[in-house]
């Protein structure tokens, strides 16, 4: 089956999800308000804004509900990667769907896509109000220049997060507990809410090895309010996340082979 | 029509499982799931899988559905080896496995379709078509249930909906794995009557799988009963009952304080197949029903029990054995 028309059931099947939940609608609207404003008001007993602004060099309203997005956008990713053998697995449709005729490898790229392309719309109930109130005009392109770069991250995250679940239950079997404790050890390593450049060497190598850290470390290049990066710092950066983004590809796909092999060999549950 | 669809060699399957043994210490269990069965299914033909819980039903589903690997053996679906060329086996059959579960609460019966309809390759007008064909086709529009979100659905439209979806890219074989579970009547015989349909009129070659003797016996041309991994017995349901003629059942009506009652049923034991089983008719009767093995020539020795232990008989019949005698002996182990 082709790409585009996988794309648009895994479409039909999150929107259907996610438009007859409201709560769960009105939770992804509302996230980076709340984590923003929860994440000043611990900071601001501690310090100043003042103070994050002048060791940063962003404004902390601007910073942290970009690093929100983010998160969010990521979060989306490695949740319905990781996620969704587990779910498919104890709904029943897994059986259905290993029996189809549609590669498995494909489906576990292509189902966050709509979910991705639903939080990179819903930036504009965020990220957009925000920057335009504070920044204006100027502030309108860089949120849009952020919702771009987010949903690239995001993309370039899919096959090593396939390459993560796939191995992750090879070795240690399905539960949504492992959920617990990569999504944090993800954020970390993204420098989602932490720069790279503070990160410590060991932790920062093991970041450059993760392609989207690299169009995350680029969007920080863009808030932290030193200009406009180089084009060759631009050009290093998607190079470096796309080129390992693609690497990570056949690994993932032989991870993903493996799986199948050995649940066909426990036998699906049905 | 007569042509093999299924063909299955010498097929094997072990299942390791751990037997817990407190906390932290287990025991691994071999379980042998399947122990070299053999069967055929020809197209326009339904086999019904027929035995206990844990016979083996279901590993055999599994393994013909692609979605279980087996130890050894060969099985082949339409020519394809369904390990080595399980895509092209994929292709090939429609699968329902569990009444109860298998779609998305969130998304209607119609949308649930065309989400597995895409996964299945088709597209565009054509998904839309079949589609509505299979909407129709299982009376899902009759109860205009297409729209309904799949969490409002009972089971009986459940169970519909699951063969819509096996029934879906219409494919020339397809796996059944107890279609009927937990439906109420009429859901059960509209499924029973489309399955004898899309056999019988469209060629397909069916595997049944049930617990219902009835029901074998009404949907299947051929039954092949299995126990603890292996075929007992196969044939047609008036063959399998011709395997165990000279067994009859015996139903005796005595009246209730008329003599020892539990010392004839003590002796009785010594020339009964399988269980006694009493039922109390109501204040004055007492139903025993049993099976033998040529119940004309044991005529006397029952009477003659009857009378040493001073019971009265009220009336005394022999009628044949049900496909349930049949299953039930089968299954206490004894091989065809």
């Amino acid at each position: 089956m082709n790409i585009l028309s996988l794309i648009k059931s895994e479409m039909l099947l999150v929107y259907g999800e996610l438009m007859r939940r409201k709560q769960v609608l009105f939770t992804y609207i509302a996230y980076p308000y709340i984590m923003t404003f929860f994440i000043i008001f611990v900071g601001s007993s501690v310090g100043s804004l003042e103070n994050f602004e002048a060791r940063v060099g962003s404004n902390p309203f601007l910073f942290f509900i970009a690093a929100s997005f983010n998160f969010l956008v990521i979060l989306g990713i490695v949740d319905d990667v990781l996620w969704s053998p587990i779910y498919d697995d104890n709904i029943g449709t897994l059986p259905y769907i290993l029996s189809s005729n549609t590669s498995w490898f494909l489906r576990l790229l292509t189902i966050p896509i709509p979910r991705l392309v639903l939080t990179i719309i819903l930036g504009f109930t965020s990220l957009v109000p925000l920057f335009t109130y504070l920044e204006g005009f100027e502030g309108l392109l860089t949120s849009l220049l952020i919702m771009g770069l987010a949903g690239l991250a995001g993309l370039l995250l899919s096959t090593f997060a396939v390459l993560i679940a796939c191995s992750v239950s090879i070795l240690m079997g399905e539960s949504w507990r492992l959920l617990n404790i990569i999504r944090p050890l993800m954020m970390i390593l993204l420098g989602v809410f932490y720069p790279r450049v503070f990160m410590p060497f060991a932790v920062r190598l093991i970041s450059y090895l993760l392609p989207s850290s690299h169009v995350i470390d680029l969007m920080i290049y863009t808030l932290v309010g030193e200009g406009t990066p180089e084009i060759l710092t631009v050009l290093t950066l998607f190079g470096a996340g796309t080129a390992l983004a693609v690497m990570y590809g056949p690994l993932s796909y032989g991870s993903v082979k493996s799986l199948e092999t050995k649940k066909l060999r426990e036998g699906i549950k049905t | 029509m007569g042509r093999e669809a299924i063909e299955v060699v010498k097929l094997s399957k072990k299942y390791l499982t751990k037997k817990r043994k407190g906390l932290l210490r287990s025991e691994e269990l071999v379980i042998e799931a399947l122990r070299g069965i053999t069967f055929t299914v020809n197209y326009g033909e339904v086999v019904g899988l027929l035995g206990p819980n844990g016979a083996g039903k279901t590993t055999t589903i599994k393994i013909l559905s692609t979605l279980l690997l087996p130890d050894s053996g060969e099985v082949r679906i339409g020519g394809f080896d369904v390990v080595k060329e399980a895509s092209k086996v994929r292709k090939l059959i429609g699968v329902m496995l569990s009444v109860e579960k298998g779609f998305y609460g969130k998304l209607t019966g119609r949308e649930n379709l065309i989400y597995f309809g895409s996964l299945y390759g088709l597209s565009g007008a054509e998904l839309k078509r079949r589609v509505d064909e299979m909407m129709e086709l299982v009376g899902l529009k009759e109860l205009e249930a297409e729209d309904k979100l799949y969490e409002e659905y009972s089971t009986g439209m459940k169970a519909r909906l699951s063969l819509a979806r096996a029934l879906l890219k219409d494919p020339p074989v397809l796996l059944l794995d107890e279609p009927t579970l937990g439906l109420d009547p009429m859901s059960a015989r509209k499924v029973r009557d489309l399955v004898k349909s899309l056999a019988f009129r469209e060629g397909k070659a069916i595997i049944y799988t049930t617990h219902n003797m009835f029901e074998a016996e009404l949907v299947c041309d051929k039954i092949l009963l299995i126990n603890k991994g292996l075929i007992v017995a196969s044939g047609t349901p008036e063959e399998l009952k011709k395997k165990v003629s000279d067994i009859k059942t015996v139903i005796l009506q005595v009246r209730k304080g008329t003599g020892n009652l539990n010392a004839f049923l003590s002796k009785l034991t010594d020339i009964t197949i399988g269980n006694i089983v009493t039922e109390e008719l109501d204040v004055n009767y007492i139903e025993i029903k049993f099976n033998v093995r040529a119940a004309e020539e044991l005529l006397d020795t029952i009477i003659r029990l009857l009378t040493t232990e001073g019971l009265s008989m009220s009336s005394f019949k022999v009628v044949e054995p049900t496909l349930e005698d049949v299953f039930i002996y089968f299954a206490e182990g004894k091989t065809s």
